[in-house]
C-alpha cells in the first residue's frame, strides 16, 4: 500500500471515530492549546462556575468577573403590629443589619404596609433607621432621606425615613397615608408597598442599624409591616 | 382550629408582647400594645390633639381593649 493511501485510510478513522488525545493525565473537560513551543498542551479543566481567560498570554480558568454591588437582603419574618395610639419608636423585630464604623452604606426600605381602620387622614407612620454612630451632617447627628412616591388606588404619597444615633421622633421620617382602610387581597397582597432608599456613613462607633417604627398619632388603627418587607443594603465603602 | 394568642412578656421598651400562632403553630403575627396608650382627636381645622392618655393596668386589660376594638 503506498504511503498516500495510508493517510487516507488514517484519515478516514479518525472522521469515522474521532482522534484520541492522549498527553499524559488527560480528563474529561480538558481543553487544549497551542504553547510558546508550538506544541499542543493541556489545560484541566477548571472548577464549577469558572470561566476561560487569558493570563500571561495563555488561557487559564478564572473566576468570572462581579456583576457590581452585591447587595445584602435582611426579610421580615412574620406580620408585625403596633396596636392602636402607640406613639413611642421602637425596634422592629425583623429588619436590622450590623454596621462598620466610619463607613458608607446605601440601601432601600421596601415595606408592604395594612392598617385595621380608617384613620383620619392625618395619621401615619413614622420611620428612623438608628445608627450606633453617624457621620455629623452640617453639624447635626440626622438627616431625612425622602423616599420614593407610591401608590395607593388613587393618589401618590411621599415617605421618607430618618436616619440618626439618637431614636428621637422628632428626627424620625414619615409615611403620609390615605384615610382608607388598607388590606390584602386574597393571597396576601396588599395595596400599600413602600420604597424608600437610604444613604449614611457611620461614626466611629459600629454595631447594628435598626429600623424604629411607631404610629404618628393615636387613632382608630392598628398597624402592621407585613412579612416579606424588606431592608436591602450595600456598604459603598 | 382558630388562630391563638400567646403572651411572650413586656419589654423594657414599654410593650406588653404577644405572638399570634396558625393551627400549625407558625408565627403568623407579632402584636405589640404599649402600656402607654395616645388618644388623639382632630380639631376643627383637622389639627390632631391628645386628648386622653390610656395606662393598662396588665397585659390581659391591654389585650382585652385590642380584641374588642376589632
Amino acid at each position: 500500500m503506498g504511503k498516500g493511501k495510508v493517510i487516507e485510510r488514517f484519515r478516514e478513522s479518525i472522521i469515522r471515530a474521532g482522534m484520541k488525545i492522549a498527553l499524559g493525565s488527560d480528563a474529561t473537560g480538558d481543553v487544549y492549546y497551542r504553547n510558546s513551543a508550538g506544541l499542543l498542551t493541556r489545560l484541566g479543566i477548571g472548577s464549577s462556575g469558572q470561566v476561560l481567560g487569558v493570563s500571561g498570554g495563555l488561557p487559564a480558568w478564572q473566576a468570572p468577573p462581579s456583576s457590581g454591588a452585591s447587595y445584602t437582603i435582611v426579610t421580615k419574618s412574620a406580620n408585625e403590629t403596633l396596636a392602636s395610639g402607640t406613639t413611642t419608636l421602637q425596634d422592629d423585630d425583623h429588619l436590622s443589619f450590623a454596621v462598620s464604623a466610619n463607613s458608607w452604606y446605601e440601601g432601600m426600605l421596601g415595606l408592604r404596609l395594612k392598617k385595621s381602620a380608617v384613620d383620619a387622614s392625618t395619621n401615619g407612620l413614622r420611620l428612623l433607621l438608628l445608627l450606633p454612630s453617624i457621620e455629623l451632617f452640617n453639624g447635626t447627628n440626622w438627616s431625612i432621606n425622602r423616599g420614593m412616591l407610591y401608590t395607593d388606588t388613587s393618589s401618590n404619597y411621599e415617605a421618607s425615613v430618618g436616619i440618626s444615633d439618637t431614636s428621637d421622633v422628632g428626627r424620625s421620617g414619615l409615611l403620609a397615608h390615605s384615610s382608607s382602610t388598607w388590606t390584602e387581597n386574597a393571597n396576601g397582597y396588599p395595596n400599600h408597598n413602600v420604597q424608600i432608599p437610604f444613604f449614611f456613613k457611620t461614626g466611629g462607633t459600629g454595631g447594628t442599624c435598626k429600623l424604629q417604627w411607631s404610629i404618628l398619632y393615636g387613632y382608630a388603627a392598628n398597624w402592621t409591616i407585613l412579612q416579606n418587607s424588606f431592608i436591602k443594603y450595600y456598604k459603598v465603602a | 382550629m382558630a388562630n391563638t394568642i400567646t403572651y411572650n412578656g413586656y419589654d423594657k421598651a414599654g410593650f406588653y408582647r404577644f405572638t399570634v400562632l396558625d393551627d400549625e403553630e407558625n408565627i403568623i403575627q407579632v402584636l405589640k400594645i404599649a402600656k402607654v396608650k395616645q388618644i388623639h382627636e382632630p380639631d376643627a381645622n383637622g389639627v390632631p390633639v391628645l386628648v386622653n392618655t390610656i395606662t393598662y393596668a396588665n397585659k390581659d386589660e391591654a389585650l382585652a381593649a385590642y380584641l374588642s376594638a376589632q
